[in-house]
């Protein structure tokens, strides 16, 4: 607080004074701790992981000289035939490097997202002016791919002004972009929920019900990624799936999917409907708390006490339809 | 056949008395969601009262289509405005809106000149009701707002509604004796303790008050800007007092008996019957909300003696408010203000990093004087606003590091230049904190091209400040 440390309160002509351009904040942020490593998954025996590598460098090696040895053959038969082939390997080994790129791009997108959290933490608890630009252009960047999404960003744009406080700019964002992507990404949960239940109270085989849970899980999980402006394939859709149940911090991955029976549904509404179809509540309930999580784990800024999706109002709503759709055709038929 | 055409008949006849029923209840819905919202603007001479009634004017006309301009006034965000538009006044001159506009947004701009009577305005905002009870009532609902705008300096004359002749004129006097007023308040004191006997009262009053004129305008102008200068029609006399000039002859005189003394007495009291009492009573009465405006920035820019002035002015407007006043005041107002938002103007001319301080500072001021026990909780606010936004964030580079800065043309200057404003205190101020180069504020030049007739004012937080006032009532 010595006078020195800050220039005297007055006029000055602006070239005299070096004006720098205004005030734009830093579009990267770099967090101010590095961001705690991921907890190391379960160990697996040294010994089993080199079976793994050396499994996958004979496969690999195999298919290589395979399809050396292929062309070959094709290029002693036929100049133009090997050459054809020569060309059609190439195209597909460059299909498949760009396709593992665009996968390890999104698992890395996955990644920027964790950072973009800890930044709205950040301005948040900081409560200053202008810090909020930066992260709403690092948002923009993440979330914005969509031209709908771009043009929210440019309305709230047109909102934030930098004379606004942070806290006030980020209810901006919430109010502008959040809160229409949650409901994007809730109804996705409750379409999938409802599927799933309809779908296993409907399945004549056992076995097959589970395969439909997991389908459209994978499915929904894609779909609310896609929804915070993440464009996950398989991989990635994968290894976002691993870091919902993962990212649940002190519950494991068999609470989640165990502890639905007792909880969520107590004996009298499980007495009210028949076996088949509680059977399909229960794995809609399990999709829908998985899709929570996810929402939860693609969400830029972390979820207040207020906005919070309920999963009870998920419930209700999927067993209401369930009821709903199993109702009519035996009306039809009394 | 015959049934139908019966029931054809009775349609015929019954269509049209429904339809007529719908239309009666609706329009009585509208009539129960109808609603008229006074707000009155408090704010002492120059602290922005009219350019900041135009802004939140001219903003809600907008408001409608352009949704981003006020994103904090929750009718305009959930785009439930249907329409906005201004109405004639009966009573009152109305407000000079489009001349107001038409200096703002002129090339190169300018602010328009200091009001110089009494106007209203009065605008009919149209919007969807919120709630399902209230939408099957009627699907359109009105808000009448209605605002006053008045020379700042009439509102000092307020707190003298409670005083008589010889309480006025001692508070008056001493404080006339007390630095920085005592220098520029010589000339009329030595006349006023010394009246010359043998001159005829009438034309005695007319030097004294001439003397005292001369000392009130001394006090507001450079280098002292004081606030507190009563009475305000001195300066400003508007309509009346110009048509009957002998209103206004009259001054404080020390205790006395004289014939001198008497005539001053009853001025006095014509003063406050003909000017001041009418103004209060027609123009102030049945206000639902208040909106202080206080420039704390020019108070501080003056210097301590300035800002402990303008606190003394305000806060004597304010005792006015305060819970547990009866009388006349009391009769005045009626007790139907429920909530007060106190606002420190032109923010534009601090730098962001700084209003979190100022509003700390607005509110200190504020409350050192005692609370206002009659609002309810919630109902009391501290904010800032600027009207229209006169700068632009810039960088300063001191030191080889960059300091937060203002750019803008400064009243009086051609060019663009850079303002540093310094710090403002958080706390109370002390005298030691008009240190040499700690802070310092300049008025600007409204923003050129900045187009406020299509893109609208660009202020700060003025939908902050129209949310707290009116937004509760478009339920
Ligand atoms: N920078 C800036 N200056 C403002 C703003 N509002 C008002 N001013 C300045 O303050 C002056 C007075 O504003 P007015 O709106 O005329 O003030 P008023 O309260 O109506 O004054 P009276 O009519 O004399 O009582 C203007 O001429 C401007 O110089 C603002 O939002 N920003
Ligand atoms: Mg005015």
């Amino acid at each position: 607080m010595t006078p020195e440390t800050k220039p005297k309160a007055g006029l000055y002509p602006v070239g005299q004074a070096e004006p720098a351009p205004p005030p734009k904040l830093p579009a990267t942020f770099e967090p101010a701790e590095p961001l705690p490593a991921p907890e190391p998954s379960r160990r697996r025996n040294p010994a089993w992981r080199w079976v793994v590598r050396t499994g996958a460098a004979l496969v690999l090696g195999l298919i290589v000289l395979d399809l050396g040895l292929f062309l070959e053959g094709l290029f002693d038969r036929s100049l133009a035939l090997g050459a054809a082939f020569s060309l059609l390997v190439g195209a597909a080994v460059v299909a498949i490097l760009s396709w593992i790129g665009m996968e390890i791009r999104q698992i890395r997108k996955l990644g920027a997202v964790e950072a973009i959290r800890i930044h709205a933490a950040e301005v948040l608890a900081r409560d200053g002016h202008g810090g909020a630009m930066g992260f709403l252009a690092e948002a923009r960047r993440a979330l914005a791919d969509r031209p709908a999404v771009a043009r929210r960003f440019d309305r709230l744009e047109d909102m934030v002004l930098e004379t606004m406080s942070d806290r006030d700019a980020m209810e901006l964002f919430r109010r502008e972009i959040l809160v229409p992507l949650d409901m994007e990404a809730y109804s996705a949960v409750r379409r999938a929920a409802q599927w799933t239940a309809i779908g296993v109270s409907a399945s004549p085989v056992a076995g097959l019900d589970a395969l439909i849970a997991l389908w459209r899980s994978v499915r929904m999980i894609r779909q609310i990624a896609e929804a915070y402006g993440l464009r996950p394939g398989p991989i990635a859709t994968m290894s976002l799936a691993r870091r919902v149940l993962t990212g649940v911090a002190g519950i494991s991955v068999v609470d989640v999917m165990g502890d639905m029976w007792a909880q969520h549904l107590g004996h009298r509404v499980a007495g009210l409907l028949s076996a088949k179809l509680a059977e399909g509540v229960y794995a809609a309930v399990r999709v829908a708390r998985l899709g929570l999580l996810a929402m939860g784990t693609c969400r830029p800024v972390p979820f207040t006490s207020e906005d919070e999706p309920s999963l009870s109002r998920l419930r209700t709503e999927i067993t209401g339809s369930l009821v709903r759709s199993l109702n009519r055709p035996e009306k039809a038929e009394g | 056949m015959d049934r139908k055409t019966a029931a054809d008949r009775f349609g015929r006849w019954v269509a049209p008395v429904a339809a007529e029923a719908g239309r009666q209840f609706r329009r009585a819905g509208e009539a129960v969601l109808s609603q008229t919202i006074r707000v009155a603007v408090t704010g002492l001479a120059r602290s922005g009262k009219t350019v900041l009634t135009a802004a939140l004017v001219q903003n809600l006309l907008l408001a409608r289509e352009r949704p981003t301009l006020l994103p904090f006034f929750a009718p305009a965000h959930e785009r439930r405005l249907l329409g906005v538009e201004r109405l004639p006044t009966r009573l009152r001159t109305s407000f000079p809106f489009d001349m107001v506009m038409n200096c703002l947004s002129a090339d190169p701009p300018v602010w328009p000149p200091s009001t110089s009577g009494i106007s209203e305005l009065r605008l009919a905002i149209e919007y969807r009701p919120r709630g399902i009870g209230a939408r099957l009532l009627a699907d359109r609902a009105a808000v009448t707002f209605v605002l006053i705008d008045y020379p700042g300096e009439w509102l000092l004359d307020l707190p003298m509604l409670e005083r008589g002749y010889e309480a006025w004129s001692a508070e008056t006097l001493g404080l006339a004796r007390t630095p920085p007023r005592d220098a520029l308040a010589r000339p009329f004191l030595s006349a006023a303790e010394a009246p010359l006997a043998n001159a005829p009262a009438e034309a005695e009053a007319e030097r004294l008050s001439a003397l005292y004129t001369e000392y009130l305008r001394a006090c507001r102008a450079n280098p002292v800007n004081l606030s507190f200068v009563q009475p305000g029609r001195f300066l400003l006399p508007g309509r009346e007092a110009e048509a009957d000039p002998r209103l206004l002859r009259f001054a404080p005189l020390p205790p006395g008996s004289t014939r001198l003394h008497a005539l001053m007495a009853e001025r006095f009291e014509r003063y406050k019957r003909v000017l001041v009492e009418p103004f209060f009573r027609d123009h102030f009465r049945r206000f639902d909300r208040q909106l202080v405006l206080v420039d704390l920035l020019s108070a501080l820019d003056s210097g301590y003696e300035a800002f402990r002035d303008a606190e003394r002015a305000m806060n004597a407007v304010l005792s006015v408010y305060r819970y547990g006043r009866t009388g006349l005041i009391r009769q005045l107002f009626g007790a139907r203000i429920d909530k007060v938002l106190f606002a420190a103007t032109k923010a534009d001319h601090i730098t962001p990093n700084q209003y979190n301080n100022l509003r700390a500072l607005l509110e200190a001021m504020a409350m050192r004087e005692g609370r206002f026990p009659g609002l309810e909780e919630g109902a009391l606010a501290f904010g800032l606003v600027a009207a229209l936004k006169c700068t632009e964030p810039a960088m300063l580079r001191f030191q080889g590091r960059p300091v937060e800065a203002l750019r803008g043309v400064p009243v009086g200057a051609e060019e663009e230049q850079v303002l540093y404003p310094g710090e403002i205190p958080a706390h109370y101020p002390t005298p030691a904190d008009w240190r040499e180069g700690r802070f310092r504020f300049v008025d600007f030049l409204p923003p050129r091209r900045s187009d406020p007739l299509r893109q609208g004012v660009r202020g700060i937080y003025l939908d902050k400040a129209l949310d707290f006032l009116i937004g509760d009532r478009f339920r």
